[in-house]
């Protein structure tokens, strides 16, 4: 890559992101009031608050933890849901069905329900899942039906190993689509596990202080919650991108 | 000896082959020759046991392949691609063999289009199989790049002592060889099996039948 891609590469979301805080400042001035819109320097203030308190951080670490145990499970079951339909025609046409009704679910009263019928820690992770699962299955399944059948034919003339196929051949074609599909659904699914937890009022969660501070009306505290979700999104999307790169280039 | 006896195929209602018979000499090149449709491929895919198909094949364990498409994996390197088939090929001596020493670490897109050819035909060579399948290898490559790699692949075969059978519908291809040629018509028909036959003859039998 030329040097001046580099540079544009980094100055290009740099000047994104000073476009949205230089709007944010203006529309504070223009408001003039901490209740309706703080300004940058207040969310700051108050978001280096949550850093110094020890709630704050058993809420993210719960919130992530939450979310890490919703996403294996949609990301196992989308996995093993797109290897079968991958596989057999039969299997595609049957969970067809399946998929579009998870998709179609109402999620605010999925949630709703849920917390009547589980607890407020279970229900979160089961509407991330809901969310979520159908797409992985559709990422997953589309990655799987990009393997170049050709190539699996020439393995099996050449009597290249089950083994060394899946290695040398299958894994890196897949691999990209894999890993970038996993990050922008563990992306989603922190998204989604906030706003479950704001609907289910799950103890020692992001959801709980957002309603927290909702309900002592600490506009600067959710704004600052709400910049802590958007980053850690955001570096976990990075990450896995950059992953999914170093995938491809073996 | 390579023998195929009674193979029936059909694709649907249409025989592609009905009762076919044929034995192949082994350590030699064979040229297969026939117009589109005439199920060359097809006789291929059964040796490869890439179809299904009745009656018997013997004399066949493993084979090597050349697809008409290249058919190399994009995100490995020459080298590899050749070592996917076969770890203890020595890919670079075989790579210089046909004017590619250097490109060991290039990629397919790399490559130009007689270049990757190239490689795939290493690549089957290089298969421990002593059974070596070409479909139309030569196909949409320039004259003299073709009579160029012909001569590459009998030097190879002489080398390794493959048996090669090799399909085309190309008779100056086929007529280049001066070896044994067999030309099939659709149905699976055999309608010329001679050795050191003449282009003009070749062209002849392709052409009989047909209204000009």
């Amino acid at each position: 890559m030329k040097t001046r891609d580099k540079v544009l590469n980094i100055a290009l979301p740099l000047a994104s992101v000073a476009v949205i805080f230089g709007l944010w400042a203006l529309a504070a001035r223009a408001v003039n009031s901490e209740y309706v819109l703080p300004t940058v320097g207040d969310t700051f203030s108050a978001l280096f608050g949550l850093f110094k308190s020890a709630d704050f951080y058993r809420a993210f670490f719960g919130t992530l933890f939450r979310s890490v145990i919703a996403f294996a499970i949609s990301y196992a079951l989308a996995f093993l849901f797109a290897l079968s339909a991958y596989k057999s025609e039969k299997a595609k046409r049957a969970l067809k069905p399946i998929i579009i009704i998870i998709r179609a679910l109402p999620t605010i009263a999925v949630v709703l329900l849920l917390v009547l019928w589980t607890s407020s820690k279970v229900a979160p992770i089961i509407v991330t899942f809901l969310v979520v699962f159908p797409t992985l299955y559709n990422n997953l399944y589309a990655a799987l039906s990009g393997i170049d059948k050709d190539l699996n034919e020439m393995c099996k003339v050449f009597g290249v190993s089950g083994k060394k196929r899946l290695k040398k051949v299958v894994f890196p074609q897949i691999a990209p689509e894999f890993i970038s599909a996993a990050g922008a659904g563990l992306t989603l699914n922190l998204k989604l596990m906030v706003a479950a937890e704001v609907l289910s009022q799950t103890a020692r969660s992001m959801g709980y202080l957002l309603n927290t501070s909702k309900i002592y009306f600490e506009i600067s505290a959710m704004l600052a919650l709400v910049l802590v979700t958007v980053v850690t999104g955001l570096m976990i999307e990075w990450a896995f991108a950059f992953m999914a790169k170093k995938a491809v280039k073996g | 000896m390579i023998s195929l006896k009674n193979i029936t195929k059909k694709y649907g209602d249409k025989t592609v082959f009905g009762n076919f018979d044929l034995d192949i000499e082994e350590n030699a090149i064979t040229v297969i020759l026939g117009e589109s449709g005439s199920g060359k491929t097809t006789l291929l895919n059964m040796l490869a046991r890439l179809t299904d198909f009745d009656g018997e094949i013997s004399g066949v364990d493993k084979v090597s392949m050349v697809f008409q498409r290249d058919r190399l994996v994009p995100h490995l390197t020459v080298k590899e691609n050749i070592l996917l088939v076969n770890e203890n090929a020595a890919a670079s001596a075989l790579l210089e063999s046909v004017g590619l020493s250097g490109a060991e670490d290039l990629y397919p897109k790399e490559l130009s289009a007689g270049m990757a050819r190239r490689v795939a035909i290493i690549r089957a060579f290089s298969s421990p199989a002593p059974l070596l399948l070409m479909d139309e290898p030569l196909v949409n490559l320039d004259l003299a790049l073709k009579f160029s790699l012909l001569e590459q692949i009998k030097e190879l075969q002489g080398a390794t002592g493959k048996t090669v059978i090799m399909v085309s519908h190309d008779v100056k291809e086929a007529a280049y060889y001066n070896g044994r040629v067999i030309v099939i018509k659709s149905g699976g028909k055999v309608v010329l099996d001679e050795k050191k036959v003449s282009e003009e003859k070749l062209t002849e039998t392709l052409l009989k039948g047909y209204k000009i």
